[in-house]
């Protein structure tokens, strides 16, 4: 068995002895550190085949060595290296516990940061952003309750990652503003010296010029007499030249990060008064009124969102109803097509000017449109990620998303989730990045795996318009055009479910997940909070899934360019086509040996809403039933046509997101080969049945 | 010994003060019901208790627990 070493260190008061006690039960010993008189104790316990070694540090504010106990803690940290170093710091009274944190990450890498209390903070309205804390900090942030044992299970977990290398962790370095210089002078001082080579050397100079007793006797005993003195010049030159002692500058520079940190990651808001709460609860929870109260709340958020990004839904209802008019002006208006508008315009001026200046159009064609048509699909989606999650931190923020989650909970629980993935999983309707994403909420991994593997099926609003395209091709009346849409989508929503649960047995066979959920005090939304969580999401997509949408984006632009004889503008004569064709036995299978069919679902990798466009302009055609035409198909292959490119390969994008969120190659290959085959399965029985329906 | 008072925490009325006596079951959700501190020898508030989840409320929080999981904990009405 693995054994994992863990330090626990802790100001005094933070929780650290019952962190201690509940992680290692009865299996604890007291006994005394060689030469001190402070008690040592030390425990142990098993957690997914890892043997882990619990060291409760003596409780202390700081890192000093100016008490036995501080020293104790400092000297084990640098002596002993455990594998990793639990800090704990208090939710209630951040910025006093964070000092000592500092310190500790000052010193050693292999740290995570608990937050402890995190229960109680809330109760007070106090949120902390873990997120942003880790980010600052460079190691991971796990908020806990260590007496309620909330988050213990996730502490665990991340002990056992950062211990294996698996997450990625830096010592921090603080800007000492003028203090690093001098400090950097005596490092080469003290490079030599063996009493203080088993620290940092950064960390040793600083120290040595704040006052450090302990390093200063180690370097008289090592016969390092002479930096010892330079030790003192130096720190009298600083505070001739800086106007402060250094150990006044070091404490503020620490003390303004951490004013910074706190600033940046936590938030206050009032709790709303109580008997609104039961109020509240009594309409939400209600067995009946709940569940429809709930659903409107659903209903609105993905209205207001979608339709300020693409005009979805509410410019398909404007256009039912009539009024084409306006239904053009939210096409044109909304954010995703004021960015598509300008992206094209730029794309525009920027080759006009290339050409201009002479360089080749081959060139000049793959900046405008290649490069500049992939930065535009990342930047579009950059404004409904962001919307989504202002949408989203509302709900948790305010305490509604548990009570949604709450009365969805049975319904959801057939398919193997919980109430919680209702709300991501009808966002997909909308698009499916922001559904991925939102999968985020969810509390458990296997749950997260579920829903984002499930997400894709659900017919987004590209594929609508697919199917709205391919649809007014077929000959049949405007009833039975409807009918078909409809059933597409009953069937890709039963198919979430059915996929949903039979993952949900495969992945843990047994039982589906109960619902124990707390619900909190309903919260006055806090913007800062909101801003935060949408913001740092919004962050995460473009750094993590936008290189991957531009690289496809690109790829697939120099299929459609580059044939056996060079550049071309036309894709029938270029590797596309030659891929496609040699898909034709694939997409035989579903009753579509056309290669042009190939081409156009190889081209809907990229964006869905480009299959239909990409019929009519390899068939030269000018509308959808022209394509049709052209290429004779059939109404059984323009249904199989419909099936499978509402339920095959996710788009690049939604791919991208997916992979961001799990950084598993399997679990994308997954994803990819399932609804593969479950588009292809369908799409088949589709093909058949229309066929022996109307022949 | 004594017959148990006890009835399963789906049987117990709104605005009934319930003291958990045992909780009965394995591993899964019964860590979390752990962590949240639904555990024998804790007193609740029953909030709702109708046909969806048992709403309970424990030192000012409330929780939701599905009904599956809510007739496995035992509890005993002390008010």
């Amino acid at each position: 068995m693995k054994e994992i070493r863990v330090a626990l260190a802790g100001p005094p008061n933070v929780g650290k002895s019952t962190l201690f006690n509940m992680l290692v039960g009865a299996n604890r010993f007291v006994g005394n550190w060689p030469g001190k008189t402070v008690d040592k104790y030390e425990g142990y316990f098993e957690h997914m085949g890892y043997r882990i070694r619990v060291v409760d540090l003596p409780g202390t504010y700081s890192l000093n060595a100016y008490t036995e106990e501080e020293a104790i803690a400092r000297e084990y940290i640098v002596t002993e290296k455990p594998d990793i170093v639990v800090v704990l710091v208090n939710a209630v009274s951040l910025e006093t516990t964070l000092y000592l944190a500092v310190q500790v990450l000052e010193l050693y890498d292999k740290v995570v940061v608990a937050v402890n209390k995190v229960d109680a903070a809330l109760k007070r309205g106090i949120h902390v952003s873990t997120e942003r804390l880790s980010r600052r900090l460079g190691v991971p942030v796990v908020a806990i309750s260590a007496l309620k044992r909330e988050g213990l299970h996730e502490l665990v977990d991340t002990i056992i990652l950062v211990a294996e290398g698996r997450v990625p962790t830096s010592r921090l370095e603080l800007n000492y503003r003028g203090l690093d210089y001098f400090a950097h002078t005596l490092a080469e001082a003290i490079k030599g010296c063996p009493g203080v080579s088993k620290y940092p050397l950064s960390w040793s100079s600083l120290r040595l010029l704040e006052g450090d007793a302990e390093l200063e006797r180690a370097l008289a005993s090592e016969g390092c007499a002479e930096a010892l003195s330079l030790v003192e010049r130096v720190r009298e030159k600083v505070e001739e030249e800086l106007g402060s002692p250094p150990s006044l500058i070091a404490a503020s520079v620490r003390y303004s990060f951490i004013e910074e940190v706190v600033a940046e990651s936590v938030s206050t808001t009032g709790v709303v008064k109580r008997e609104i709460t039961e109020r509240l609860d009594s309409v939400l929870l209600h067995p009946l009124l709940g569940p429809l109260a709930s659903l409107g709340l659903i209903l609105l958020v993905l209205l207001a969102t979608l339709s300020v990004n693409t005009g979805f839904p509410l410019k398909q209802l404007l256009e039912f109803t009539g009024n084409e008019e306006l239904a053009q002006f939210f096409e044109n208006y909304t954010l995703a097509g004021l960015l598509s508008s300008l992206f094209d315009s730029l794309s525009k001026a920027l080759s006009e000017y290339l050409v201009q200046v002479g360089v080749p159009y081959p060139i000049v064609s793959l900046i405008a449109d290649g490069v500049i048509g992939g930065v535009g699909a990342v930047i579009t989606f950059l404004p409904l990620i962001f919307l989504v999650f202002v949408a989203f931190g509302f709900l948790e923020d305010t305490g509604l998303m548990a009570r949604i989650a709450t009365v969805y909970h049975s319904v959801m629980r057939k398919a193997g989730l919980s109430g919680k993935a209702l709300m991501p999983l009808l966002l997909g309707l909308g698009c499916n990045v922001p559904a991925i994403m939102g999968t985020k909420i969810l509390e458990t991994d296997r749950e997260k795996i579920i829903a984002s593997l499930v997400a894709p099926l659900i017919p987004c609003q590209a594929r609508l318009v697919v199917l709205l395209i391919l649809v007014s091709a077929l000959p049949v009346s405007p009833t039975s055009k409807l009918v078909a849409i409809v059933a597409v989508y009953l069937y890709s929503l039963l198919l979430v479910a059915v996929v949903a649960r039979a993952l949900s047995r495969l992945l843990v066979p047994g039982e589906a997940p109960e619902l124990v959920l707390e619900l909190p005090p309903y919260h006055r939304p806090s913007l800062k909070v909101i801003w935060w969580f949408a913001w740092d999401n919004t962050l995460h997509f473009l750094k993590k899934a936008g290189s991957v949408i531009l690289g496809l984006s690109v790829l697939v632009w120099l299929l459609l360019h580059i044939g056996p004889s060079g550049f071309t503008d036309d894709a029938s004569a270029s590797m596309a086509r030659v891929i496609g064709e040699s898909l034709t036995p694939l997409t035989s299978i579903i009753g579509l040996p056309q290669w042009q069919v190939a081409l156009a679902l190889l081209t809907g990798f990229v964006a869905k809403e480009t299959i239909a466009s990409t019929l009519m302009v390899i068939t030269g055609t000018l509308n959808p039933a022209q394509a049709i035409q052209a290429l004779s198909l059939t109404p059984a292959q323009v249904a199989s046509l419909m099936v499978f490119s509402t339920l095959y390969t996710p788009c690049v994008a939604t791919l991208s997101a997916f992979h961001a969120q799990f950084r598993r190659r399997k679990l994308t290959a997954l994803l990819v080969l399932y609804e593969f085959l479950v588009a292809t399965i369908s799409a088949i029985i589709v093909y058949l049945a229309v066929n022996l329906l109307v022949f | 010994m004594t017959v148990s008072s006890a009835i399963p925490l789906t049987f117990a009325r709104p605005g009934a003060l319930v003291r958990v006596v045992e909780v009965r079951g394995g591993r899964g959700a019964f860590r979390r019901l752990f962590e949240l501190g639904i555990i024998p020898g804790q007193t609740l508030k029953v909030v709702f208790n109708d046909a969806g989840p048992v709403v309970v409320e424990r030192g000012g929080t409330r929780f939701a627990i599905g009904r599956g999981l809510a007739a496995k904990i035992l509890v005993e009405v002390v008010g």
